[in-house]
């Protein structure tokens, strides 16, 4: 299965990019994909982005290597006075994360959209 | 459900671990395996199998076998840094950022072992068969 990743939020033609920016990743995030997902996150750290909102509604799989690539984010994010949150995690997705003692370190939300509004909330 | 497929199958590792999976996945349900303990141990390959890419310059293969109360895979690599004392890996924290595979393969199987030979290492994941006897 391919691994894609949708940019929301990241119009190069506005003056003041918006801080807050949607990814939304489809298909099976692992050792071969997860360079793309990096890829794009440095491309958002580039571009100001200081709040990340990653959908992942629509993520088959995810190991190891996928949530180094989330644990990254967070960190360099962070850095900035950033955060990164996830939304939309299907019960496997849970079940990865938990088992590796990463679920407490992004909030997590329903949807992108309720992630996006706690955001700009706070 | 019919268990009499093949007893035993062999797969090169290479890049592509999503075709990898789908093997494994194939091979674990046709020997009775289903629902989260059969995504566990799929998982738990893919981990064992990303470590060969990562730490032994991507060589390797994958073994599996099954009777009809356990189903077994050994992921070999040809460079041997693996050792058993590894499989005693604590779980690295938030803080880090990569170095979780093996602490992830044992919260996923039942049995995870390092084993090592003139050949190589080996991690043997082992995932029981829900609804058969407990082993006697």
């Amino acid at each position: 299965m391919n691994f894609t990743v949708h940019v929301d939020g990241a119009s190069t033609a506005d003056a003041h990019p918006s801080p807050v920016r949607i990814l939304v990743l489809t298909g099976e995030l692992d050792h071969g994909s997860a360079p793309h997902l990096q890829k794009v996150l440095e491309e958002a750290y580039a571009q100001q982005c200081r709040h990340l909102i990653i959908d992942v509604t629509g993520l088959a799989f995810c190991d190891s290597t996928g949530i180094s690539v989330f644990l990254g984010a967070r960190r360099a994010l962070a850095a900035h006075g950033g955060s990164v949150a996830l939304a939309g995690l299907n019960s496997r997705v849970q079940r990865t994360f938990r088992l590796t003692g990463v679920a407490d370190a992004f909030p997590t939300y329903p949807t992108a959209d309720e992630a996006r509004a706690a955001i700009l909330a706070s | 459900m019919d268990r009499s497929g093949p007893a035993s199958a062999y797969w090169p590792i290479t890049d592509d671990l999503s075709a990898l999976r789908g093997l494994v996945r194939g091979y674990a349900v046709q020997a009775g395996l289903d629902g989260v303990r059969l995504q566990d141990l799929v998982l738990a390959v893919n981990e064992a199998a990303a470590n060969v890419l990562d730490h032994a310059h991507g060589e390797g293969h994958v073994q599996a076998w099954h009777d009809d109360r356990y189903v077994t895979v050994e992921v070999h690599d040809c460079l041997g840094r693996l050792v058993p004392a590894h499989a005693d890996r604590r779980n690295p924290g938030v803080s880090t950022l990569r170095g979780r595979g093996l602490w992830l393969m044992q919260q996923l199987c039942d049995e995870v072992r390092i084993t090592r030979d003139a050949k190589g290492s080996a991690v043997r994941l082992r995932q029981a068969i829900e609804g058969m006897a407990p082993p006697a």
